[in-house]
């Protein structure tokens, strides 16, 4: 037998060819160092596009909540958000809203910064149902509104991270049934170190919730930790996740930095600095790891934490004007 | 016979918005070609769902016109914006960034074709799949993989020399 093609070499790869030629081929590659030398060439490029074709895909955080009403006063100028981007967020909060449903979780979600506490639940309301009625549409589209209530799909979506994370398993499940074991194994191997970072996230966005919501639980439960203002300066709030006892917050400049602000009741022991925090102002407790700052403070019962990828003084200075 | 929507778009779905997401660099509009490619099978059932989608889909993205590789720009710029890693290392969103565009630029050097049947693979097609989806004959699949997959990775690594061709 002739060499093999390159065809035919990522044909064997991806296991799409009929037996017979199959076995034509393997035995000429047992035989063929340069066949064979080719087929492991092919093998690692099918590897090593599959793992950067991952490198594509969203690793947007899964509920991304933005207002989708009319903005606060409060808003920065500038930072209206382009319609079509408008209309992107009442999809994924339709998306999200249908998460929420399905996985039955009481999320409250703060709409207007500036309003009172009570017309700011009269807010809550209503994004809640304005959220839930795009969400009985699981596919939300312009065209044929006709055909998408149909009783089936609302229980399809499921929560977007989870959901990427599976869907980037999906393939692999499939593909590793279809090419050669030791590529598939060393596929899987390399795919899932691509994934790692998407895990992370997710830890380390559970780790930044602070862990009083275990601790502080029975009547306090409900209440729902409002902060009073939530401007800053150069910054703009991309995401305001309000659960019992935690409000999330995340801010984002126009250089990208990003800055999150959780807000949760005070525990007692957290009135006094960790010794190993270093003390920059009297009012806050400022810490650094990793590249990244941490900002303490406490009013009114409420402990208030700014994290950032920036200098401990720029932070505090942030924190000023928060407070 | 009904069309089973819910089946479809939990079997393909995703799949399908991966995919788009990974042709357009945006992923807003990937969705919204998706929800049009669902809404054509509702109109006309195919008998082999999952080429049937996809080629649907990729024609819509072809019919977007001449005008596309500029939207194409723009939506990724606006889709940087708000494309915000959370919780990331500045250094690790900045390398991310940078794997993603150059990726981007690679894939853009590939022929239409080519660039089909790389993503199509990549989302668990076989070959006979592929050759419905693009029209391709399924003998020229392992060609046409072949093919593309060392240009991408010919031009990746090209860019690897520190020109910042995804710069543009």
């Amino acid at each position: 037998m002739s060499h093999v093609d390159d065809g035919t070499l990522h044909a064997l790869v991806d296991d799409a060819l009929a037996p017979a030629e199959r076995a034509s081929v393997e035995a000429h590659l047992a035989v063929c160092g340069d066949c064979a030398r080719h087929f492991a060439d092919a093998t690692a490029m099918a590897r090593q596009v599959h793992t950067l074709l991952g490198a594509l895909d969203d690793v947007r955080a899964p509920l991304r909540i933005e207002p989708a009403v009319p903005a606060s006063p409060a808003r920065p100028a500038g930072s209206a958000t382009p319609l079509p981007n408008r209309m992107r967020t009442l999809r994924r909060l339709a998306l999200a809203a249908s998460v929420l449903v399905v996985a039955g979780i009481s999320y409250r979600v703060g709409v207007n910064r500036t309003l009172s506490p009570a017309s700011d639940d009269a807010a809550t309301v209503t994004a809640a149902v304005e959220m839930a009625s795009p969400a009985a549409m699981p596919i939300v589209m312009d065209t044929a509104p006709e055909a998408i209530a149909l009783p089936s799909a609302p229980t399809v979506r499921v929560a977007p991270r989870t959901e990427q994370t599976a869907d980037r398993a999906a393939p692999q499940a499939t593909q590793q049934a279809t090419p050669r074991r030791a590529m598939a194994e060393a596929s899987s191997m390399s795919r899932r170190a691509a994934q790692a970072p998407v895990p992370m996230a997710i830890a380390t966005d559970e780790m930044s919730s602070p862990p009083a919501e275990q601790k502080v639980g029975g009547a306090a439960a409900n209440s729902v930790v409002r902060p009073a203002s939530s401007v800053l300066t150069g910054y703009q709030s991309v995401e305001d996740v309000t659960m019992p006892l935690v409000t999330r917050r995340r801010y984002v400049a126009v250089d990208g930095t990003t800055l999150l602000l959780v807000i949760a009741p005070s525990k007692a022991d957290e009135a006094k600095p960790a010794s190993a925090a270093a003390k920059v102002a009297p009012e806050f407790i400022v810490s650094t790891a990793k590249g990244r700052s941490t900002v303490r403070w406490q009013v009114g019962g409420l402990s208030y934490e700014l994290q950032g990828a920036l200098a401990p003084d720029s932070l505090v200075k942030l924190a000023t004007l928060l407070k | 016979m009904g069309l089973d929507l819910g089946a479809l778009f939990r079997d393909y779905h995703e799949s399908l918005v991966r995919m788009l997401t990974r042709r357009t660099g945006d992923r807003g509009r990937a969705e919204e070609l998706a929800q049009e490619t669902f809404a054509r099978a509702v109109a006309a059932p195919p008998t082999n769902p999952r080429p049937w989608l996809f080629a649907v889909a990729l024609n819509l993205l072809r019919e977007e016109g001449r005008n596309a590789a500029t939207r194409e720009r723009r939506l990724v710029l606006v889709k940087d914006e708000d494309h915000v890693a959370p919780y990331e290392q500045p250094d690790e969103a900045y390398e991310r960034e940078e794997t993603r565009l150059r990726v981007r630029a690679a894939l853009a050097q590939l022929s239409e074709r080519d660039r089909d049947v790389l993503l199509l693979q990549a989302e668990g097609f076989d070959y006979d799949e592929i050759a419905q989806a693009t029209g391709l004959s399924r003998g020229a699949i392992g060609t046409t993989l072949a093919r593309a997959r060392k240009r991408m990775l010919d031009v990746y690594t090209q860019g690897e020399g520190g020109t910042h061709v995804a710069r543009g």
